[in-house]
């Protein structure tokens, strides 16, 4: 009876079970569905889309997104994927023939577990084949955008049937039509919405005079930090240069682009004259920069700064010329955005194009023409080296007959490409320049941030040196990541191609089996960098504002210093290693195998290694001790690691290696405290009396000011020589370093008393005393 | 049914940057895997012992038994058995 009941109720729970499990698939056939209708839609979307490239970007990040969703759709259905296989695990194989019959309930569970599966794969399958279908439309979409751009580039107008009567027409339509446009706006918004126009303008003006005031006072107090010392020169310009562009560019851009948010916000403009007005402010912001960057450049005003050796006359030119071609180019930009807004007739796009690249390709050819340099020797003009002019005159002469042969594209992207490519070449100019500089030997410790560093880090030149040359190396990366891809967007590259190969370039360079991931291994290093500088950092401030305020005495201070500097190498060692992606337990596998080295090859050195972390523990001495070990006395200078350096009083520093001083007897003069007692040998002749020199040694060592008076000090007759009497005169100093200075102290002033008291040196060459000696 | 040693050998760590899914095969014998990358679909051989990176930016995976699953590129695949195991 209760077998039965427990059936009856787990037939009832599989099927609730299912039902639940039945409205959950349900769920999830809605939601693949909804995935398939959304591919549909941009498959749809596609042909229509072929003609405008902004449309097809579009549709290519929908379906970026839509291969997530698919894939976060597959991911979603593992778990249950996950649990149906371990229950059938747990229920094991069906029984083969000749086994005993399993439980009904079993079998049933069994069967509908295995359906379950079956359509959970079902739908795995159905959204794998939706992401084909979207990789593939997504090449599609590429195709299309490859084939657009040719076309656009290639194709061919007939020239003679732009120009003419209804070329003018046209423009005098246009211009009319944008100046009733937008002026019938203003007029509205200054009658009927006053309040919202006089804030907008009112806002933008106020945004435009404070940006004006900010990039004046901040460039101004960069003048006045000249004049900096001759080495320096290049790289303060060239920091300078990319500084006074790049600043000023990005403010301006930020407050243009506040200003169309603030006549958004307030409903200024509307429509045609809003995309009207965003043009506009782009074109702004465009003639801006390039005129900050040919600038900086050329800076005709200060020769001092200027970063291309041109002579002045030179400058001037080039500065207008550039400024001239930019704006050029962005009237071009402008009215090509005027006619798409206002769908203008073709021809008179292209007419216009027309115009501006041949205009532009003038410019070009008037820059080339530029006669830049001056000879050293004749003092003529010199005119740009053929590599540089040709190139140039031969760009400006091909986009000229590619406008008067019609193809008004491949004109009009060159010119634009000459411009805006340019322009970003010669910010990488600056950039590479810098790096470059930077590499140099010696360079950046005398930059202001190599200074910089070396107050906060108390780095020496070497590593400043080294520094220097990461940063040149970091510079050139950034100037790379971000040049080239900006170059791409401008060749008809889009984003989203962009990043992908930079993902794979960066994350993915597999040789053989191995996997390099360029940007892992970048992180690494920088993870590494900062670890290594804030553990000297730290070290500083423990040393210079914990330890020696709380008069933790010198060695202890420099047994911690280096112990907490290792510990923080160390580490960053290993938190670089593993964001670089190095497996730490390879790491492991590696120390294991050099385990065996260790015991043979690497003894004295791991050895010497443990002997100086036992150093530094147990201190036995520290640094500024006088010790004497191995024969050799000294002043402790360091301890490391591995050996000690010791400083003999002739300066000469010997290398200790740190298992001898563990190993064998030290000597610390200086161990608990510095006092210590100085014996000095004297000899008097052997006739005079010992009590009376005794008494007079003693009197001198009691009356040397660097005798210590407890212990008090002794003279001990020591010998009977056959010609002399040997005393040893025994003091104790409060500081056994300058013990040689006392006892050349004492040693003079007993020679003066023994000169005084007529007592004689001991000879040699035996002598008869003299006959007033003999009386005194 | 055939009894397979199982000798499960999961590497722990291979954190870092490089985000691939990866899978090891514990069996004794070389698997194949269907993997469906882009439009891409390809065969994937994993011998007895080996660890191989795999699916960069997501993928759809059909295992030797059978089972299907999708990997977003982080995941590791662990086969024993013929069965695979999706951490």
């Amino acid at each position: 009876m209760t077998k039965l009941r427990a059936t009856l109720l787990l037939a009832l729970a599989l099927i609730w079970a299912g039902l639940a499990l039945a409205a959950d698939y349900e769920a999830k056939r809605e939601e693949i569905a909804g995935l398939g209708r959304e591919l549909n839609s941009i498959e749809r979307a596609i042909p229509e889309a072929a003609q405008d490239d902004a449309k097809l970007v579009a549709l290519r990040v929908r379906l970026d997104t839509l291969a997530k969703s698919l894939i976060g759709f597959g991911v979603s259905l593992r778990p249950r994927l996950t649990e149906i296989n371990s229950r059938l695990a747990e229920l094991g194989s069906p029984p083969k023939e000749g086994e005993p019959e399993e439980p009904q309930i079993i079998t049933d569970e069994r069967r509908a577990l295995t359906e379950e599966k079956a359509i959970n794969n079902g739908l795995l399958a159905e959204a794998e084949q939706l992401s084909i279908r979207a990789a593939k439309a997504g090449d599609q979409i590429a195709a299309l955008r490859r084939e657009l751009f040719s076309n656009t580039l290639f194709r061919r107008t007939e020239i003679s049937g732009v120009f003419g009567a209804q070329v003018l027409s046209d423009l005098a339509h246009e211009f009319d039509t944008v100046v009733r446009q937008v002026s019938a706006r203003l007029v509205f918004m200054a009658s009927f919405r006053r309040d919202s126009f006089i804030a907008a303008i009112g806002l933008s003006l106020l945004l435009g005079v404070t940006t004006y005031w900010g990039v004046r006072r901040l460039f101004g107090s960069v003048r006045t930090d000249e004049p900096e010392e001759e080495e320096d020169s290049y790289i303060s310009r060239l920091s300078l240069a990319f500084w006074s562009t790049v600043i000023p560019s990005l403010t301006v851009a930020a407050a243009l682009a506040v200003t169309y948010g603030l006549f958004l916000y307030f409903g200024v403009f509307n429509g045609q004259t809003l995309a009207l007005f965003e043009a506009f402010l782009v074109a702004c912001a465009a003639i801006f920069f390039v005129q900050r960057l040919a600038n900086a450049l050329f800076a005709p005003g200060r020769p001092d700064r200027r970063l291309i050796l041109v002579s002045d006359r030179a400058a001037r030119m080039l500065v207008m010329l550039t400024v001239a071609m930019a704006v050029m180019q962005v009237i071009d930009y402008f009215l090509g955005r005027v006619s798409a807004i206002y769908a203008s007739p073709l021809s008179l796009t292209v007419a216009k194009s027309f115009v501006s690249s041949l205009i532009i390709s003038g410019l070009l050819i008037a820059a080339a023409l530029v006669k830049p340099f001056t000879d050293s020797v004749t003092g003529l003009r010199k005119s740009w080296p053929g590599y540089v002019r040709y190139p140039i005159i031969a760009t400006a002469v091909a986009i000229i007959l590619a406008a008067l042969v019609g193809y008004i594209g491949l004109a009009r992207f060159m010119a634009a490409q000459i411009v805006v490519t340019g322009a970003i070449l010669a910010t990488m100019y600056i950039g590479v320049q810098s790096g470059h500089v930077l590499a140099a030997e010696g360079a950046f410790p005398r930059s202001r941030f190599g200074r910089q560093a070396r107050r906060w880090f108390s780095l020496d030149d070497t590593a400043l040196d080294q520094l220097g040359l990461l940063a040149s190396f970091l510079i050139y990366a950034v100037v790379f990541l971000i040049g080239l891809p900006l170059i791409l967007l401008q060749w008809g590259f889009n984003w989203v191609d962009i990043r992908a190969w930079l993902t794979t370039l960066l994350t993915d360079i597999t040789i053989g089996s191995i996997t390099i991931s360029l940007l892992g291994i970048l992180f690494g290093v920088v993870i590494f960098v900062i670890g290594f500088l804030s553990t000297r950092r730290f070290q500083n401030w423990l040393d210079g504002r914990v330890m020696a305020r709380s008069r933790v005495d010198a060695g202890v201070r420099n047994s911690i210093r280096t112990i907490v500097g290792y510990a923080g190498i160390i580490l960053a060692a290993i938190i670089g290693l593993s964001a670089a992606g190095f497996n730490l337990s390879n790491l492991a596998l590696v120390a294991g195998a050099l385990s065996v080295g260790i015991g043979f090859g690497l003894q004295s050195i791991v050895n010497n290694f443990v002997s100086g972390l036992i150093l530094l523990a147990e201190r036995p001495f520290k640094v500024g001790d006088w010790i004497v070990a191995g024969g050799i006395q000294g002043t402790v200078r360091k301890i490391s690691v591995r050996v000690t350096e010791i400083e003999t009083g002739q300066r000469q520093t010997v290398i200790l290696p740190n298992s001898e001083l563990i190993n064998s007897a030290v000597g610390n003069w200086t161990h608990r405290n510095a006092s210590g007692r100085v014996d000095v040998k004297l000899s008097v002749a052997h006739w005079e009396d010992p009590r009376r020199v005794r008494e007079l040694l003693l009197e001198i060592a009691r009356h040397h000011p660097g005798v210590l008076k407890a212990p008090a000090p002794n003279v001990a007759f020591v010998g009977i020589g056959q010609n002399m009497l040997d005393f040893e005169v025994q003091v104790f100093v409060s500081d056994i370093t300058r013990g040689g200075g006392v006892a050349t102290e004492i040693r003079l002033d007993a020679v003066d008393a023994f000169r005084k008291e007529g007592i004689s040196l001991p000879f040699t060459v035996p002598e008869p005393p003299p006959a007033t000696a003999a009386k005194g | 049914m055939k009894h397979l040693t199982i000798a499960a050998l999961v590497l722990t760590g291979m954190v870092g940057a490089a985000a691939a899914a990866t899978v090891t095969n514990g069996d004794g014998q070389a698997v194949l895997l269907k993997v469906t990358e882009g439009s891409q679909q390809s065969e994937l051989a994993v011998g007895p012992g080996q660890t191989v990176e795999f699916c960069a930016s997501g993928c759809f995976v059909t295992m030797p038994n059978g089972d299907r699953e999708a990997l977003t590129g982080s995941e590791q695949v662990t086969i024993s058995g013929g069965k695979a195991t999706v951490n």
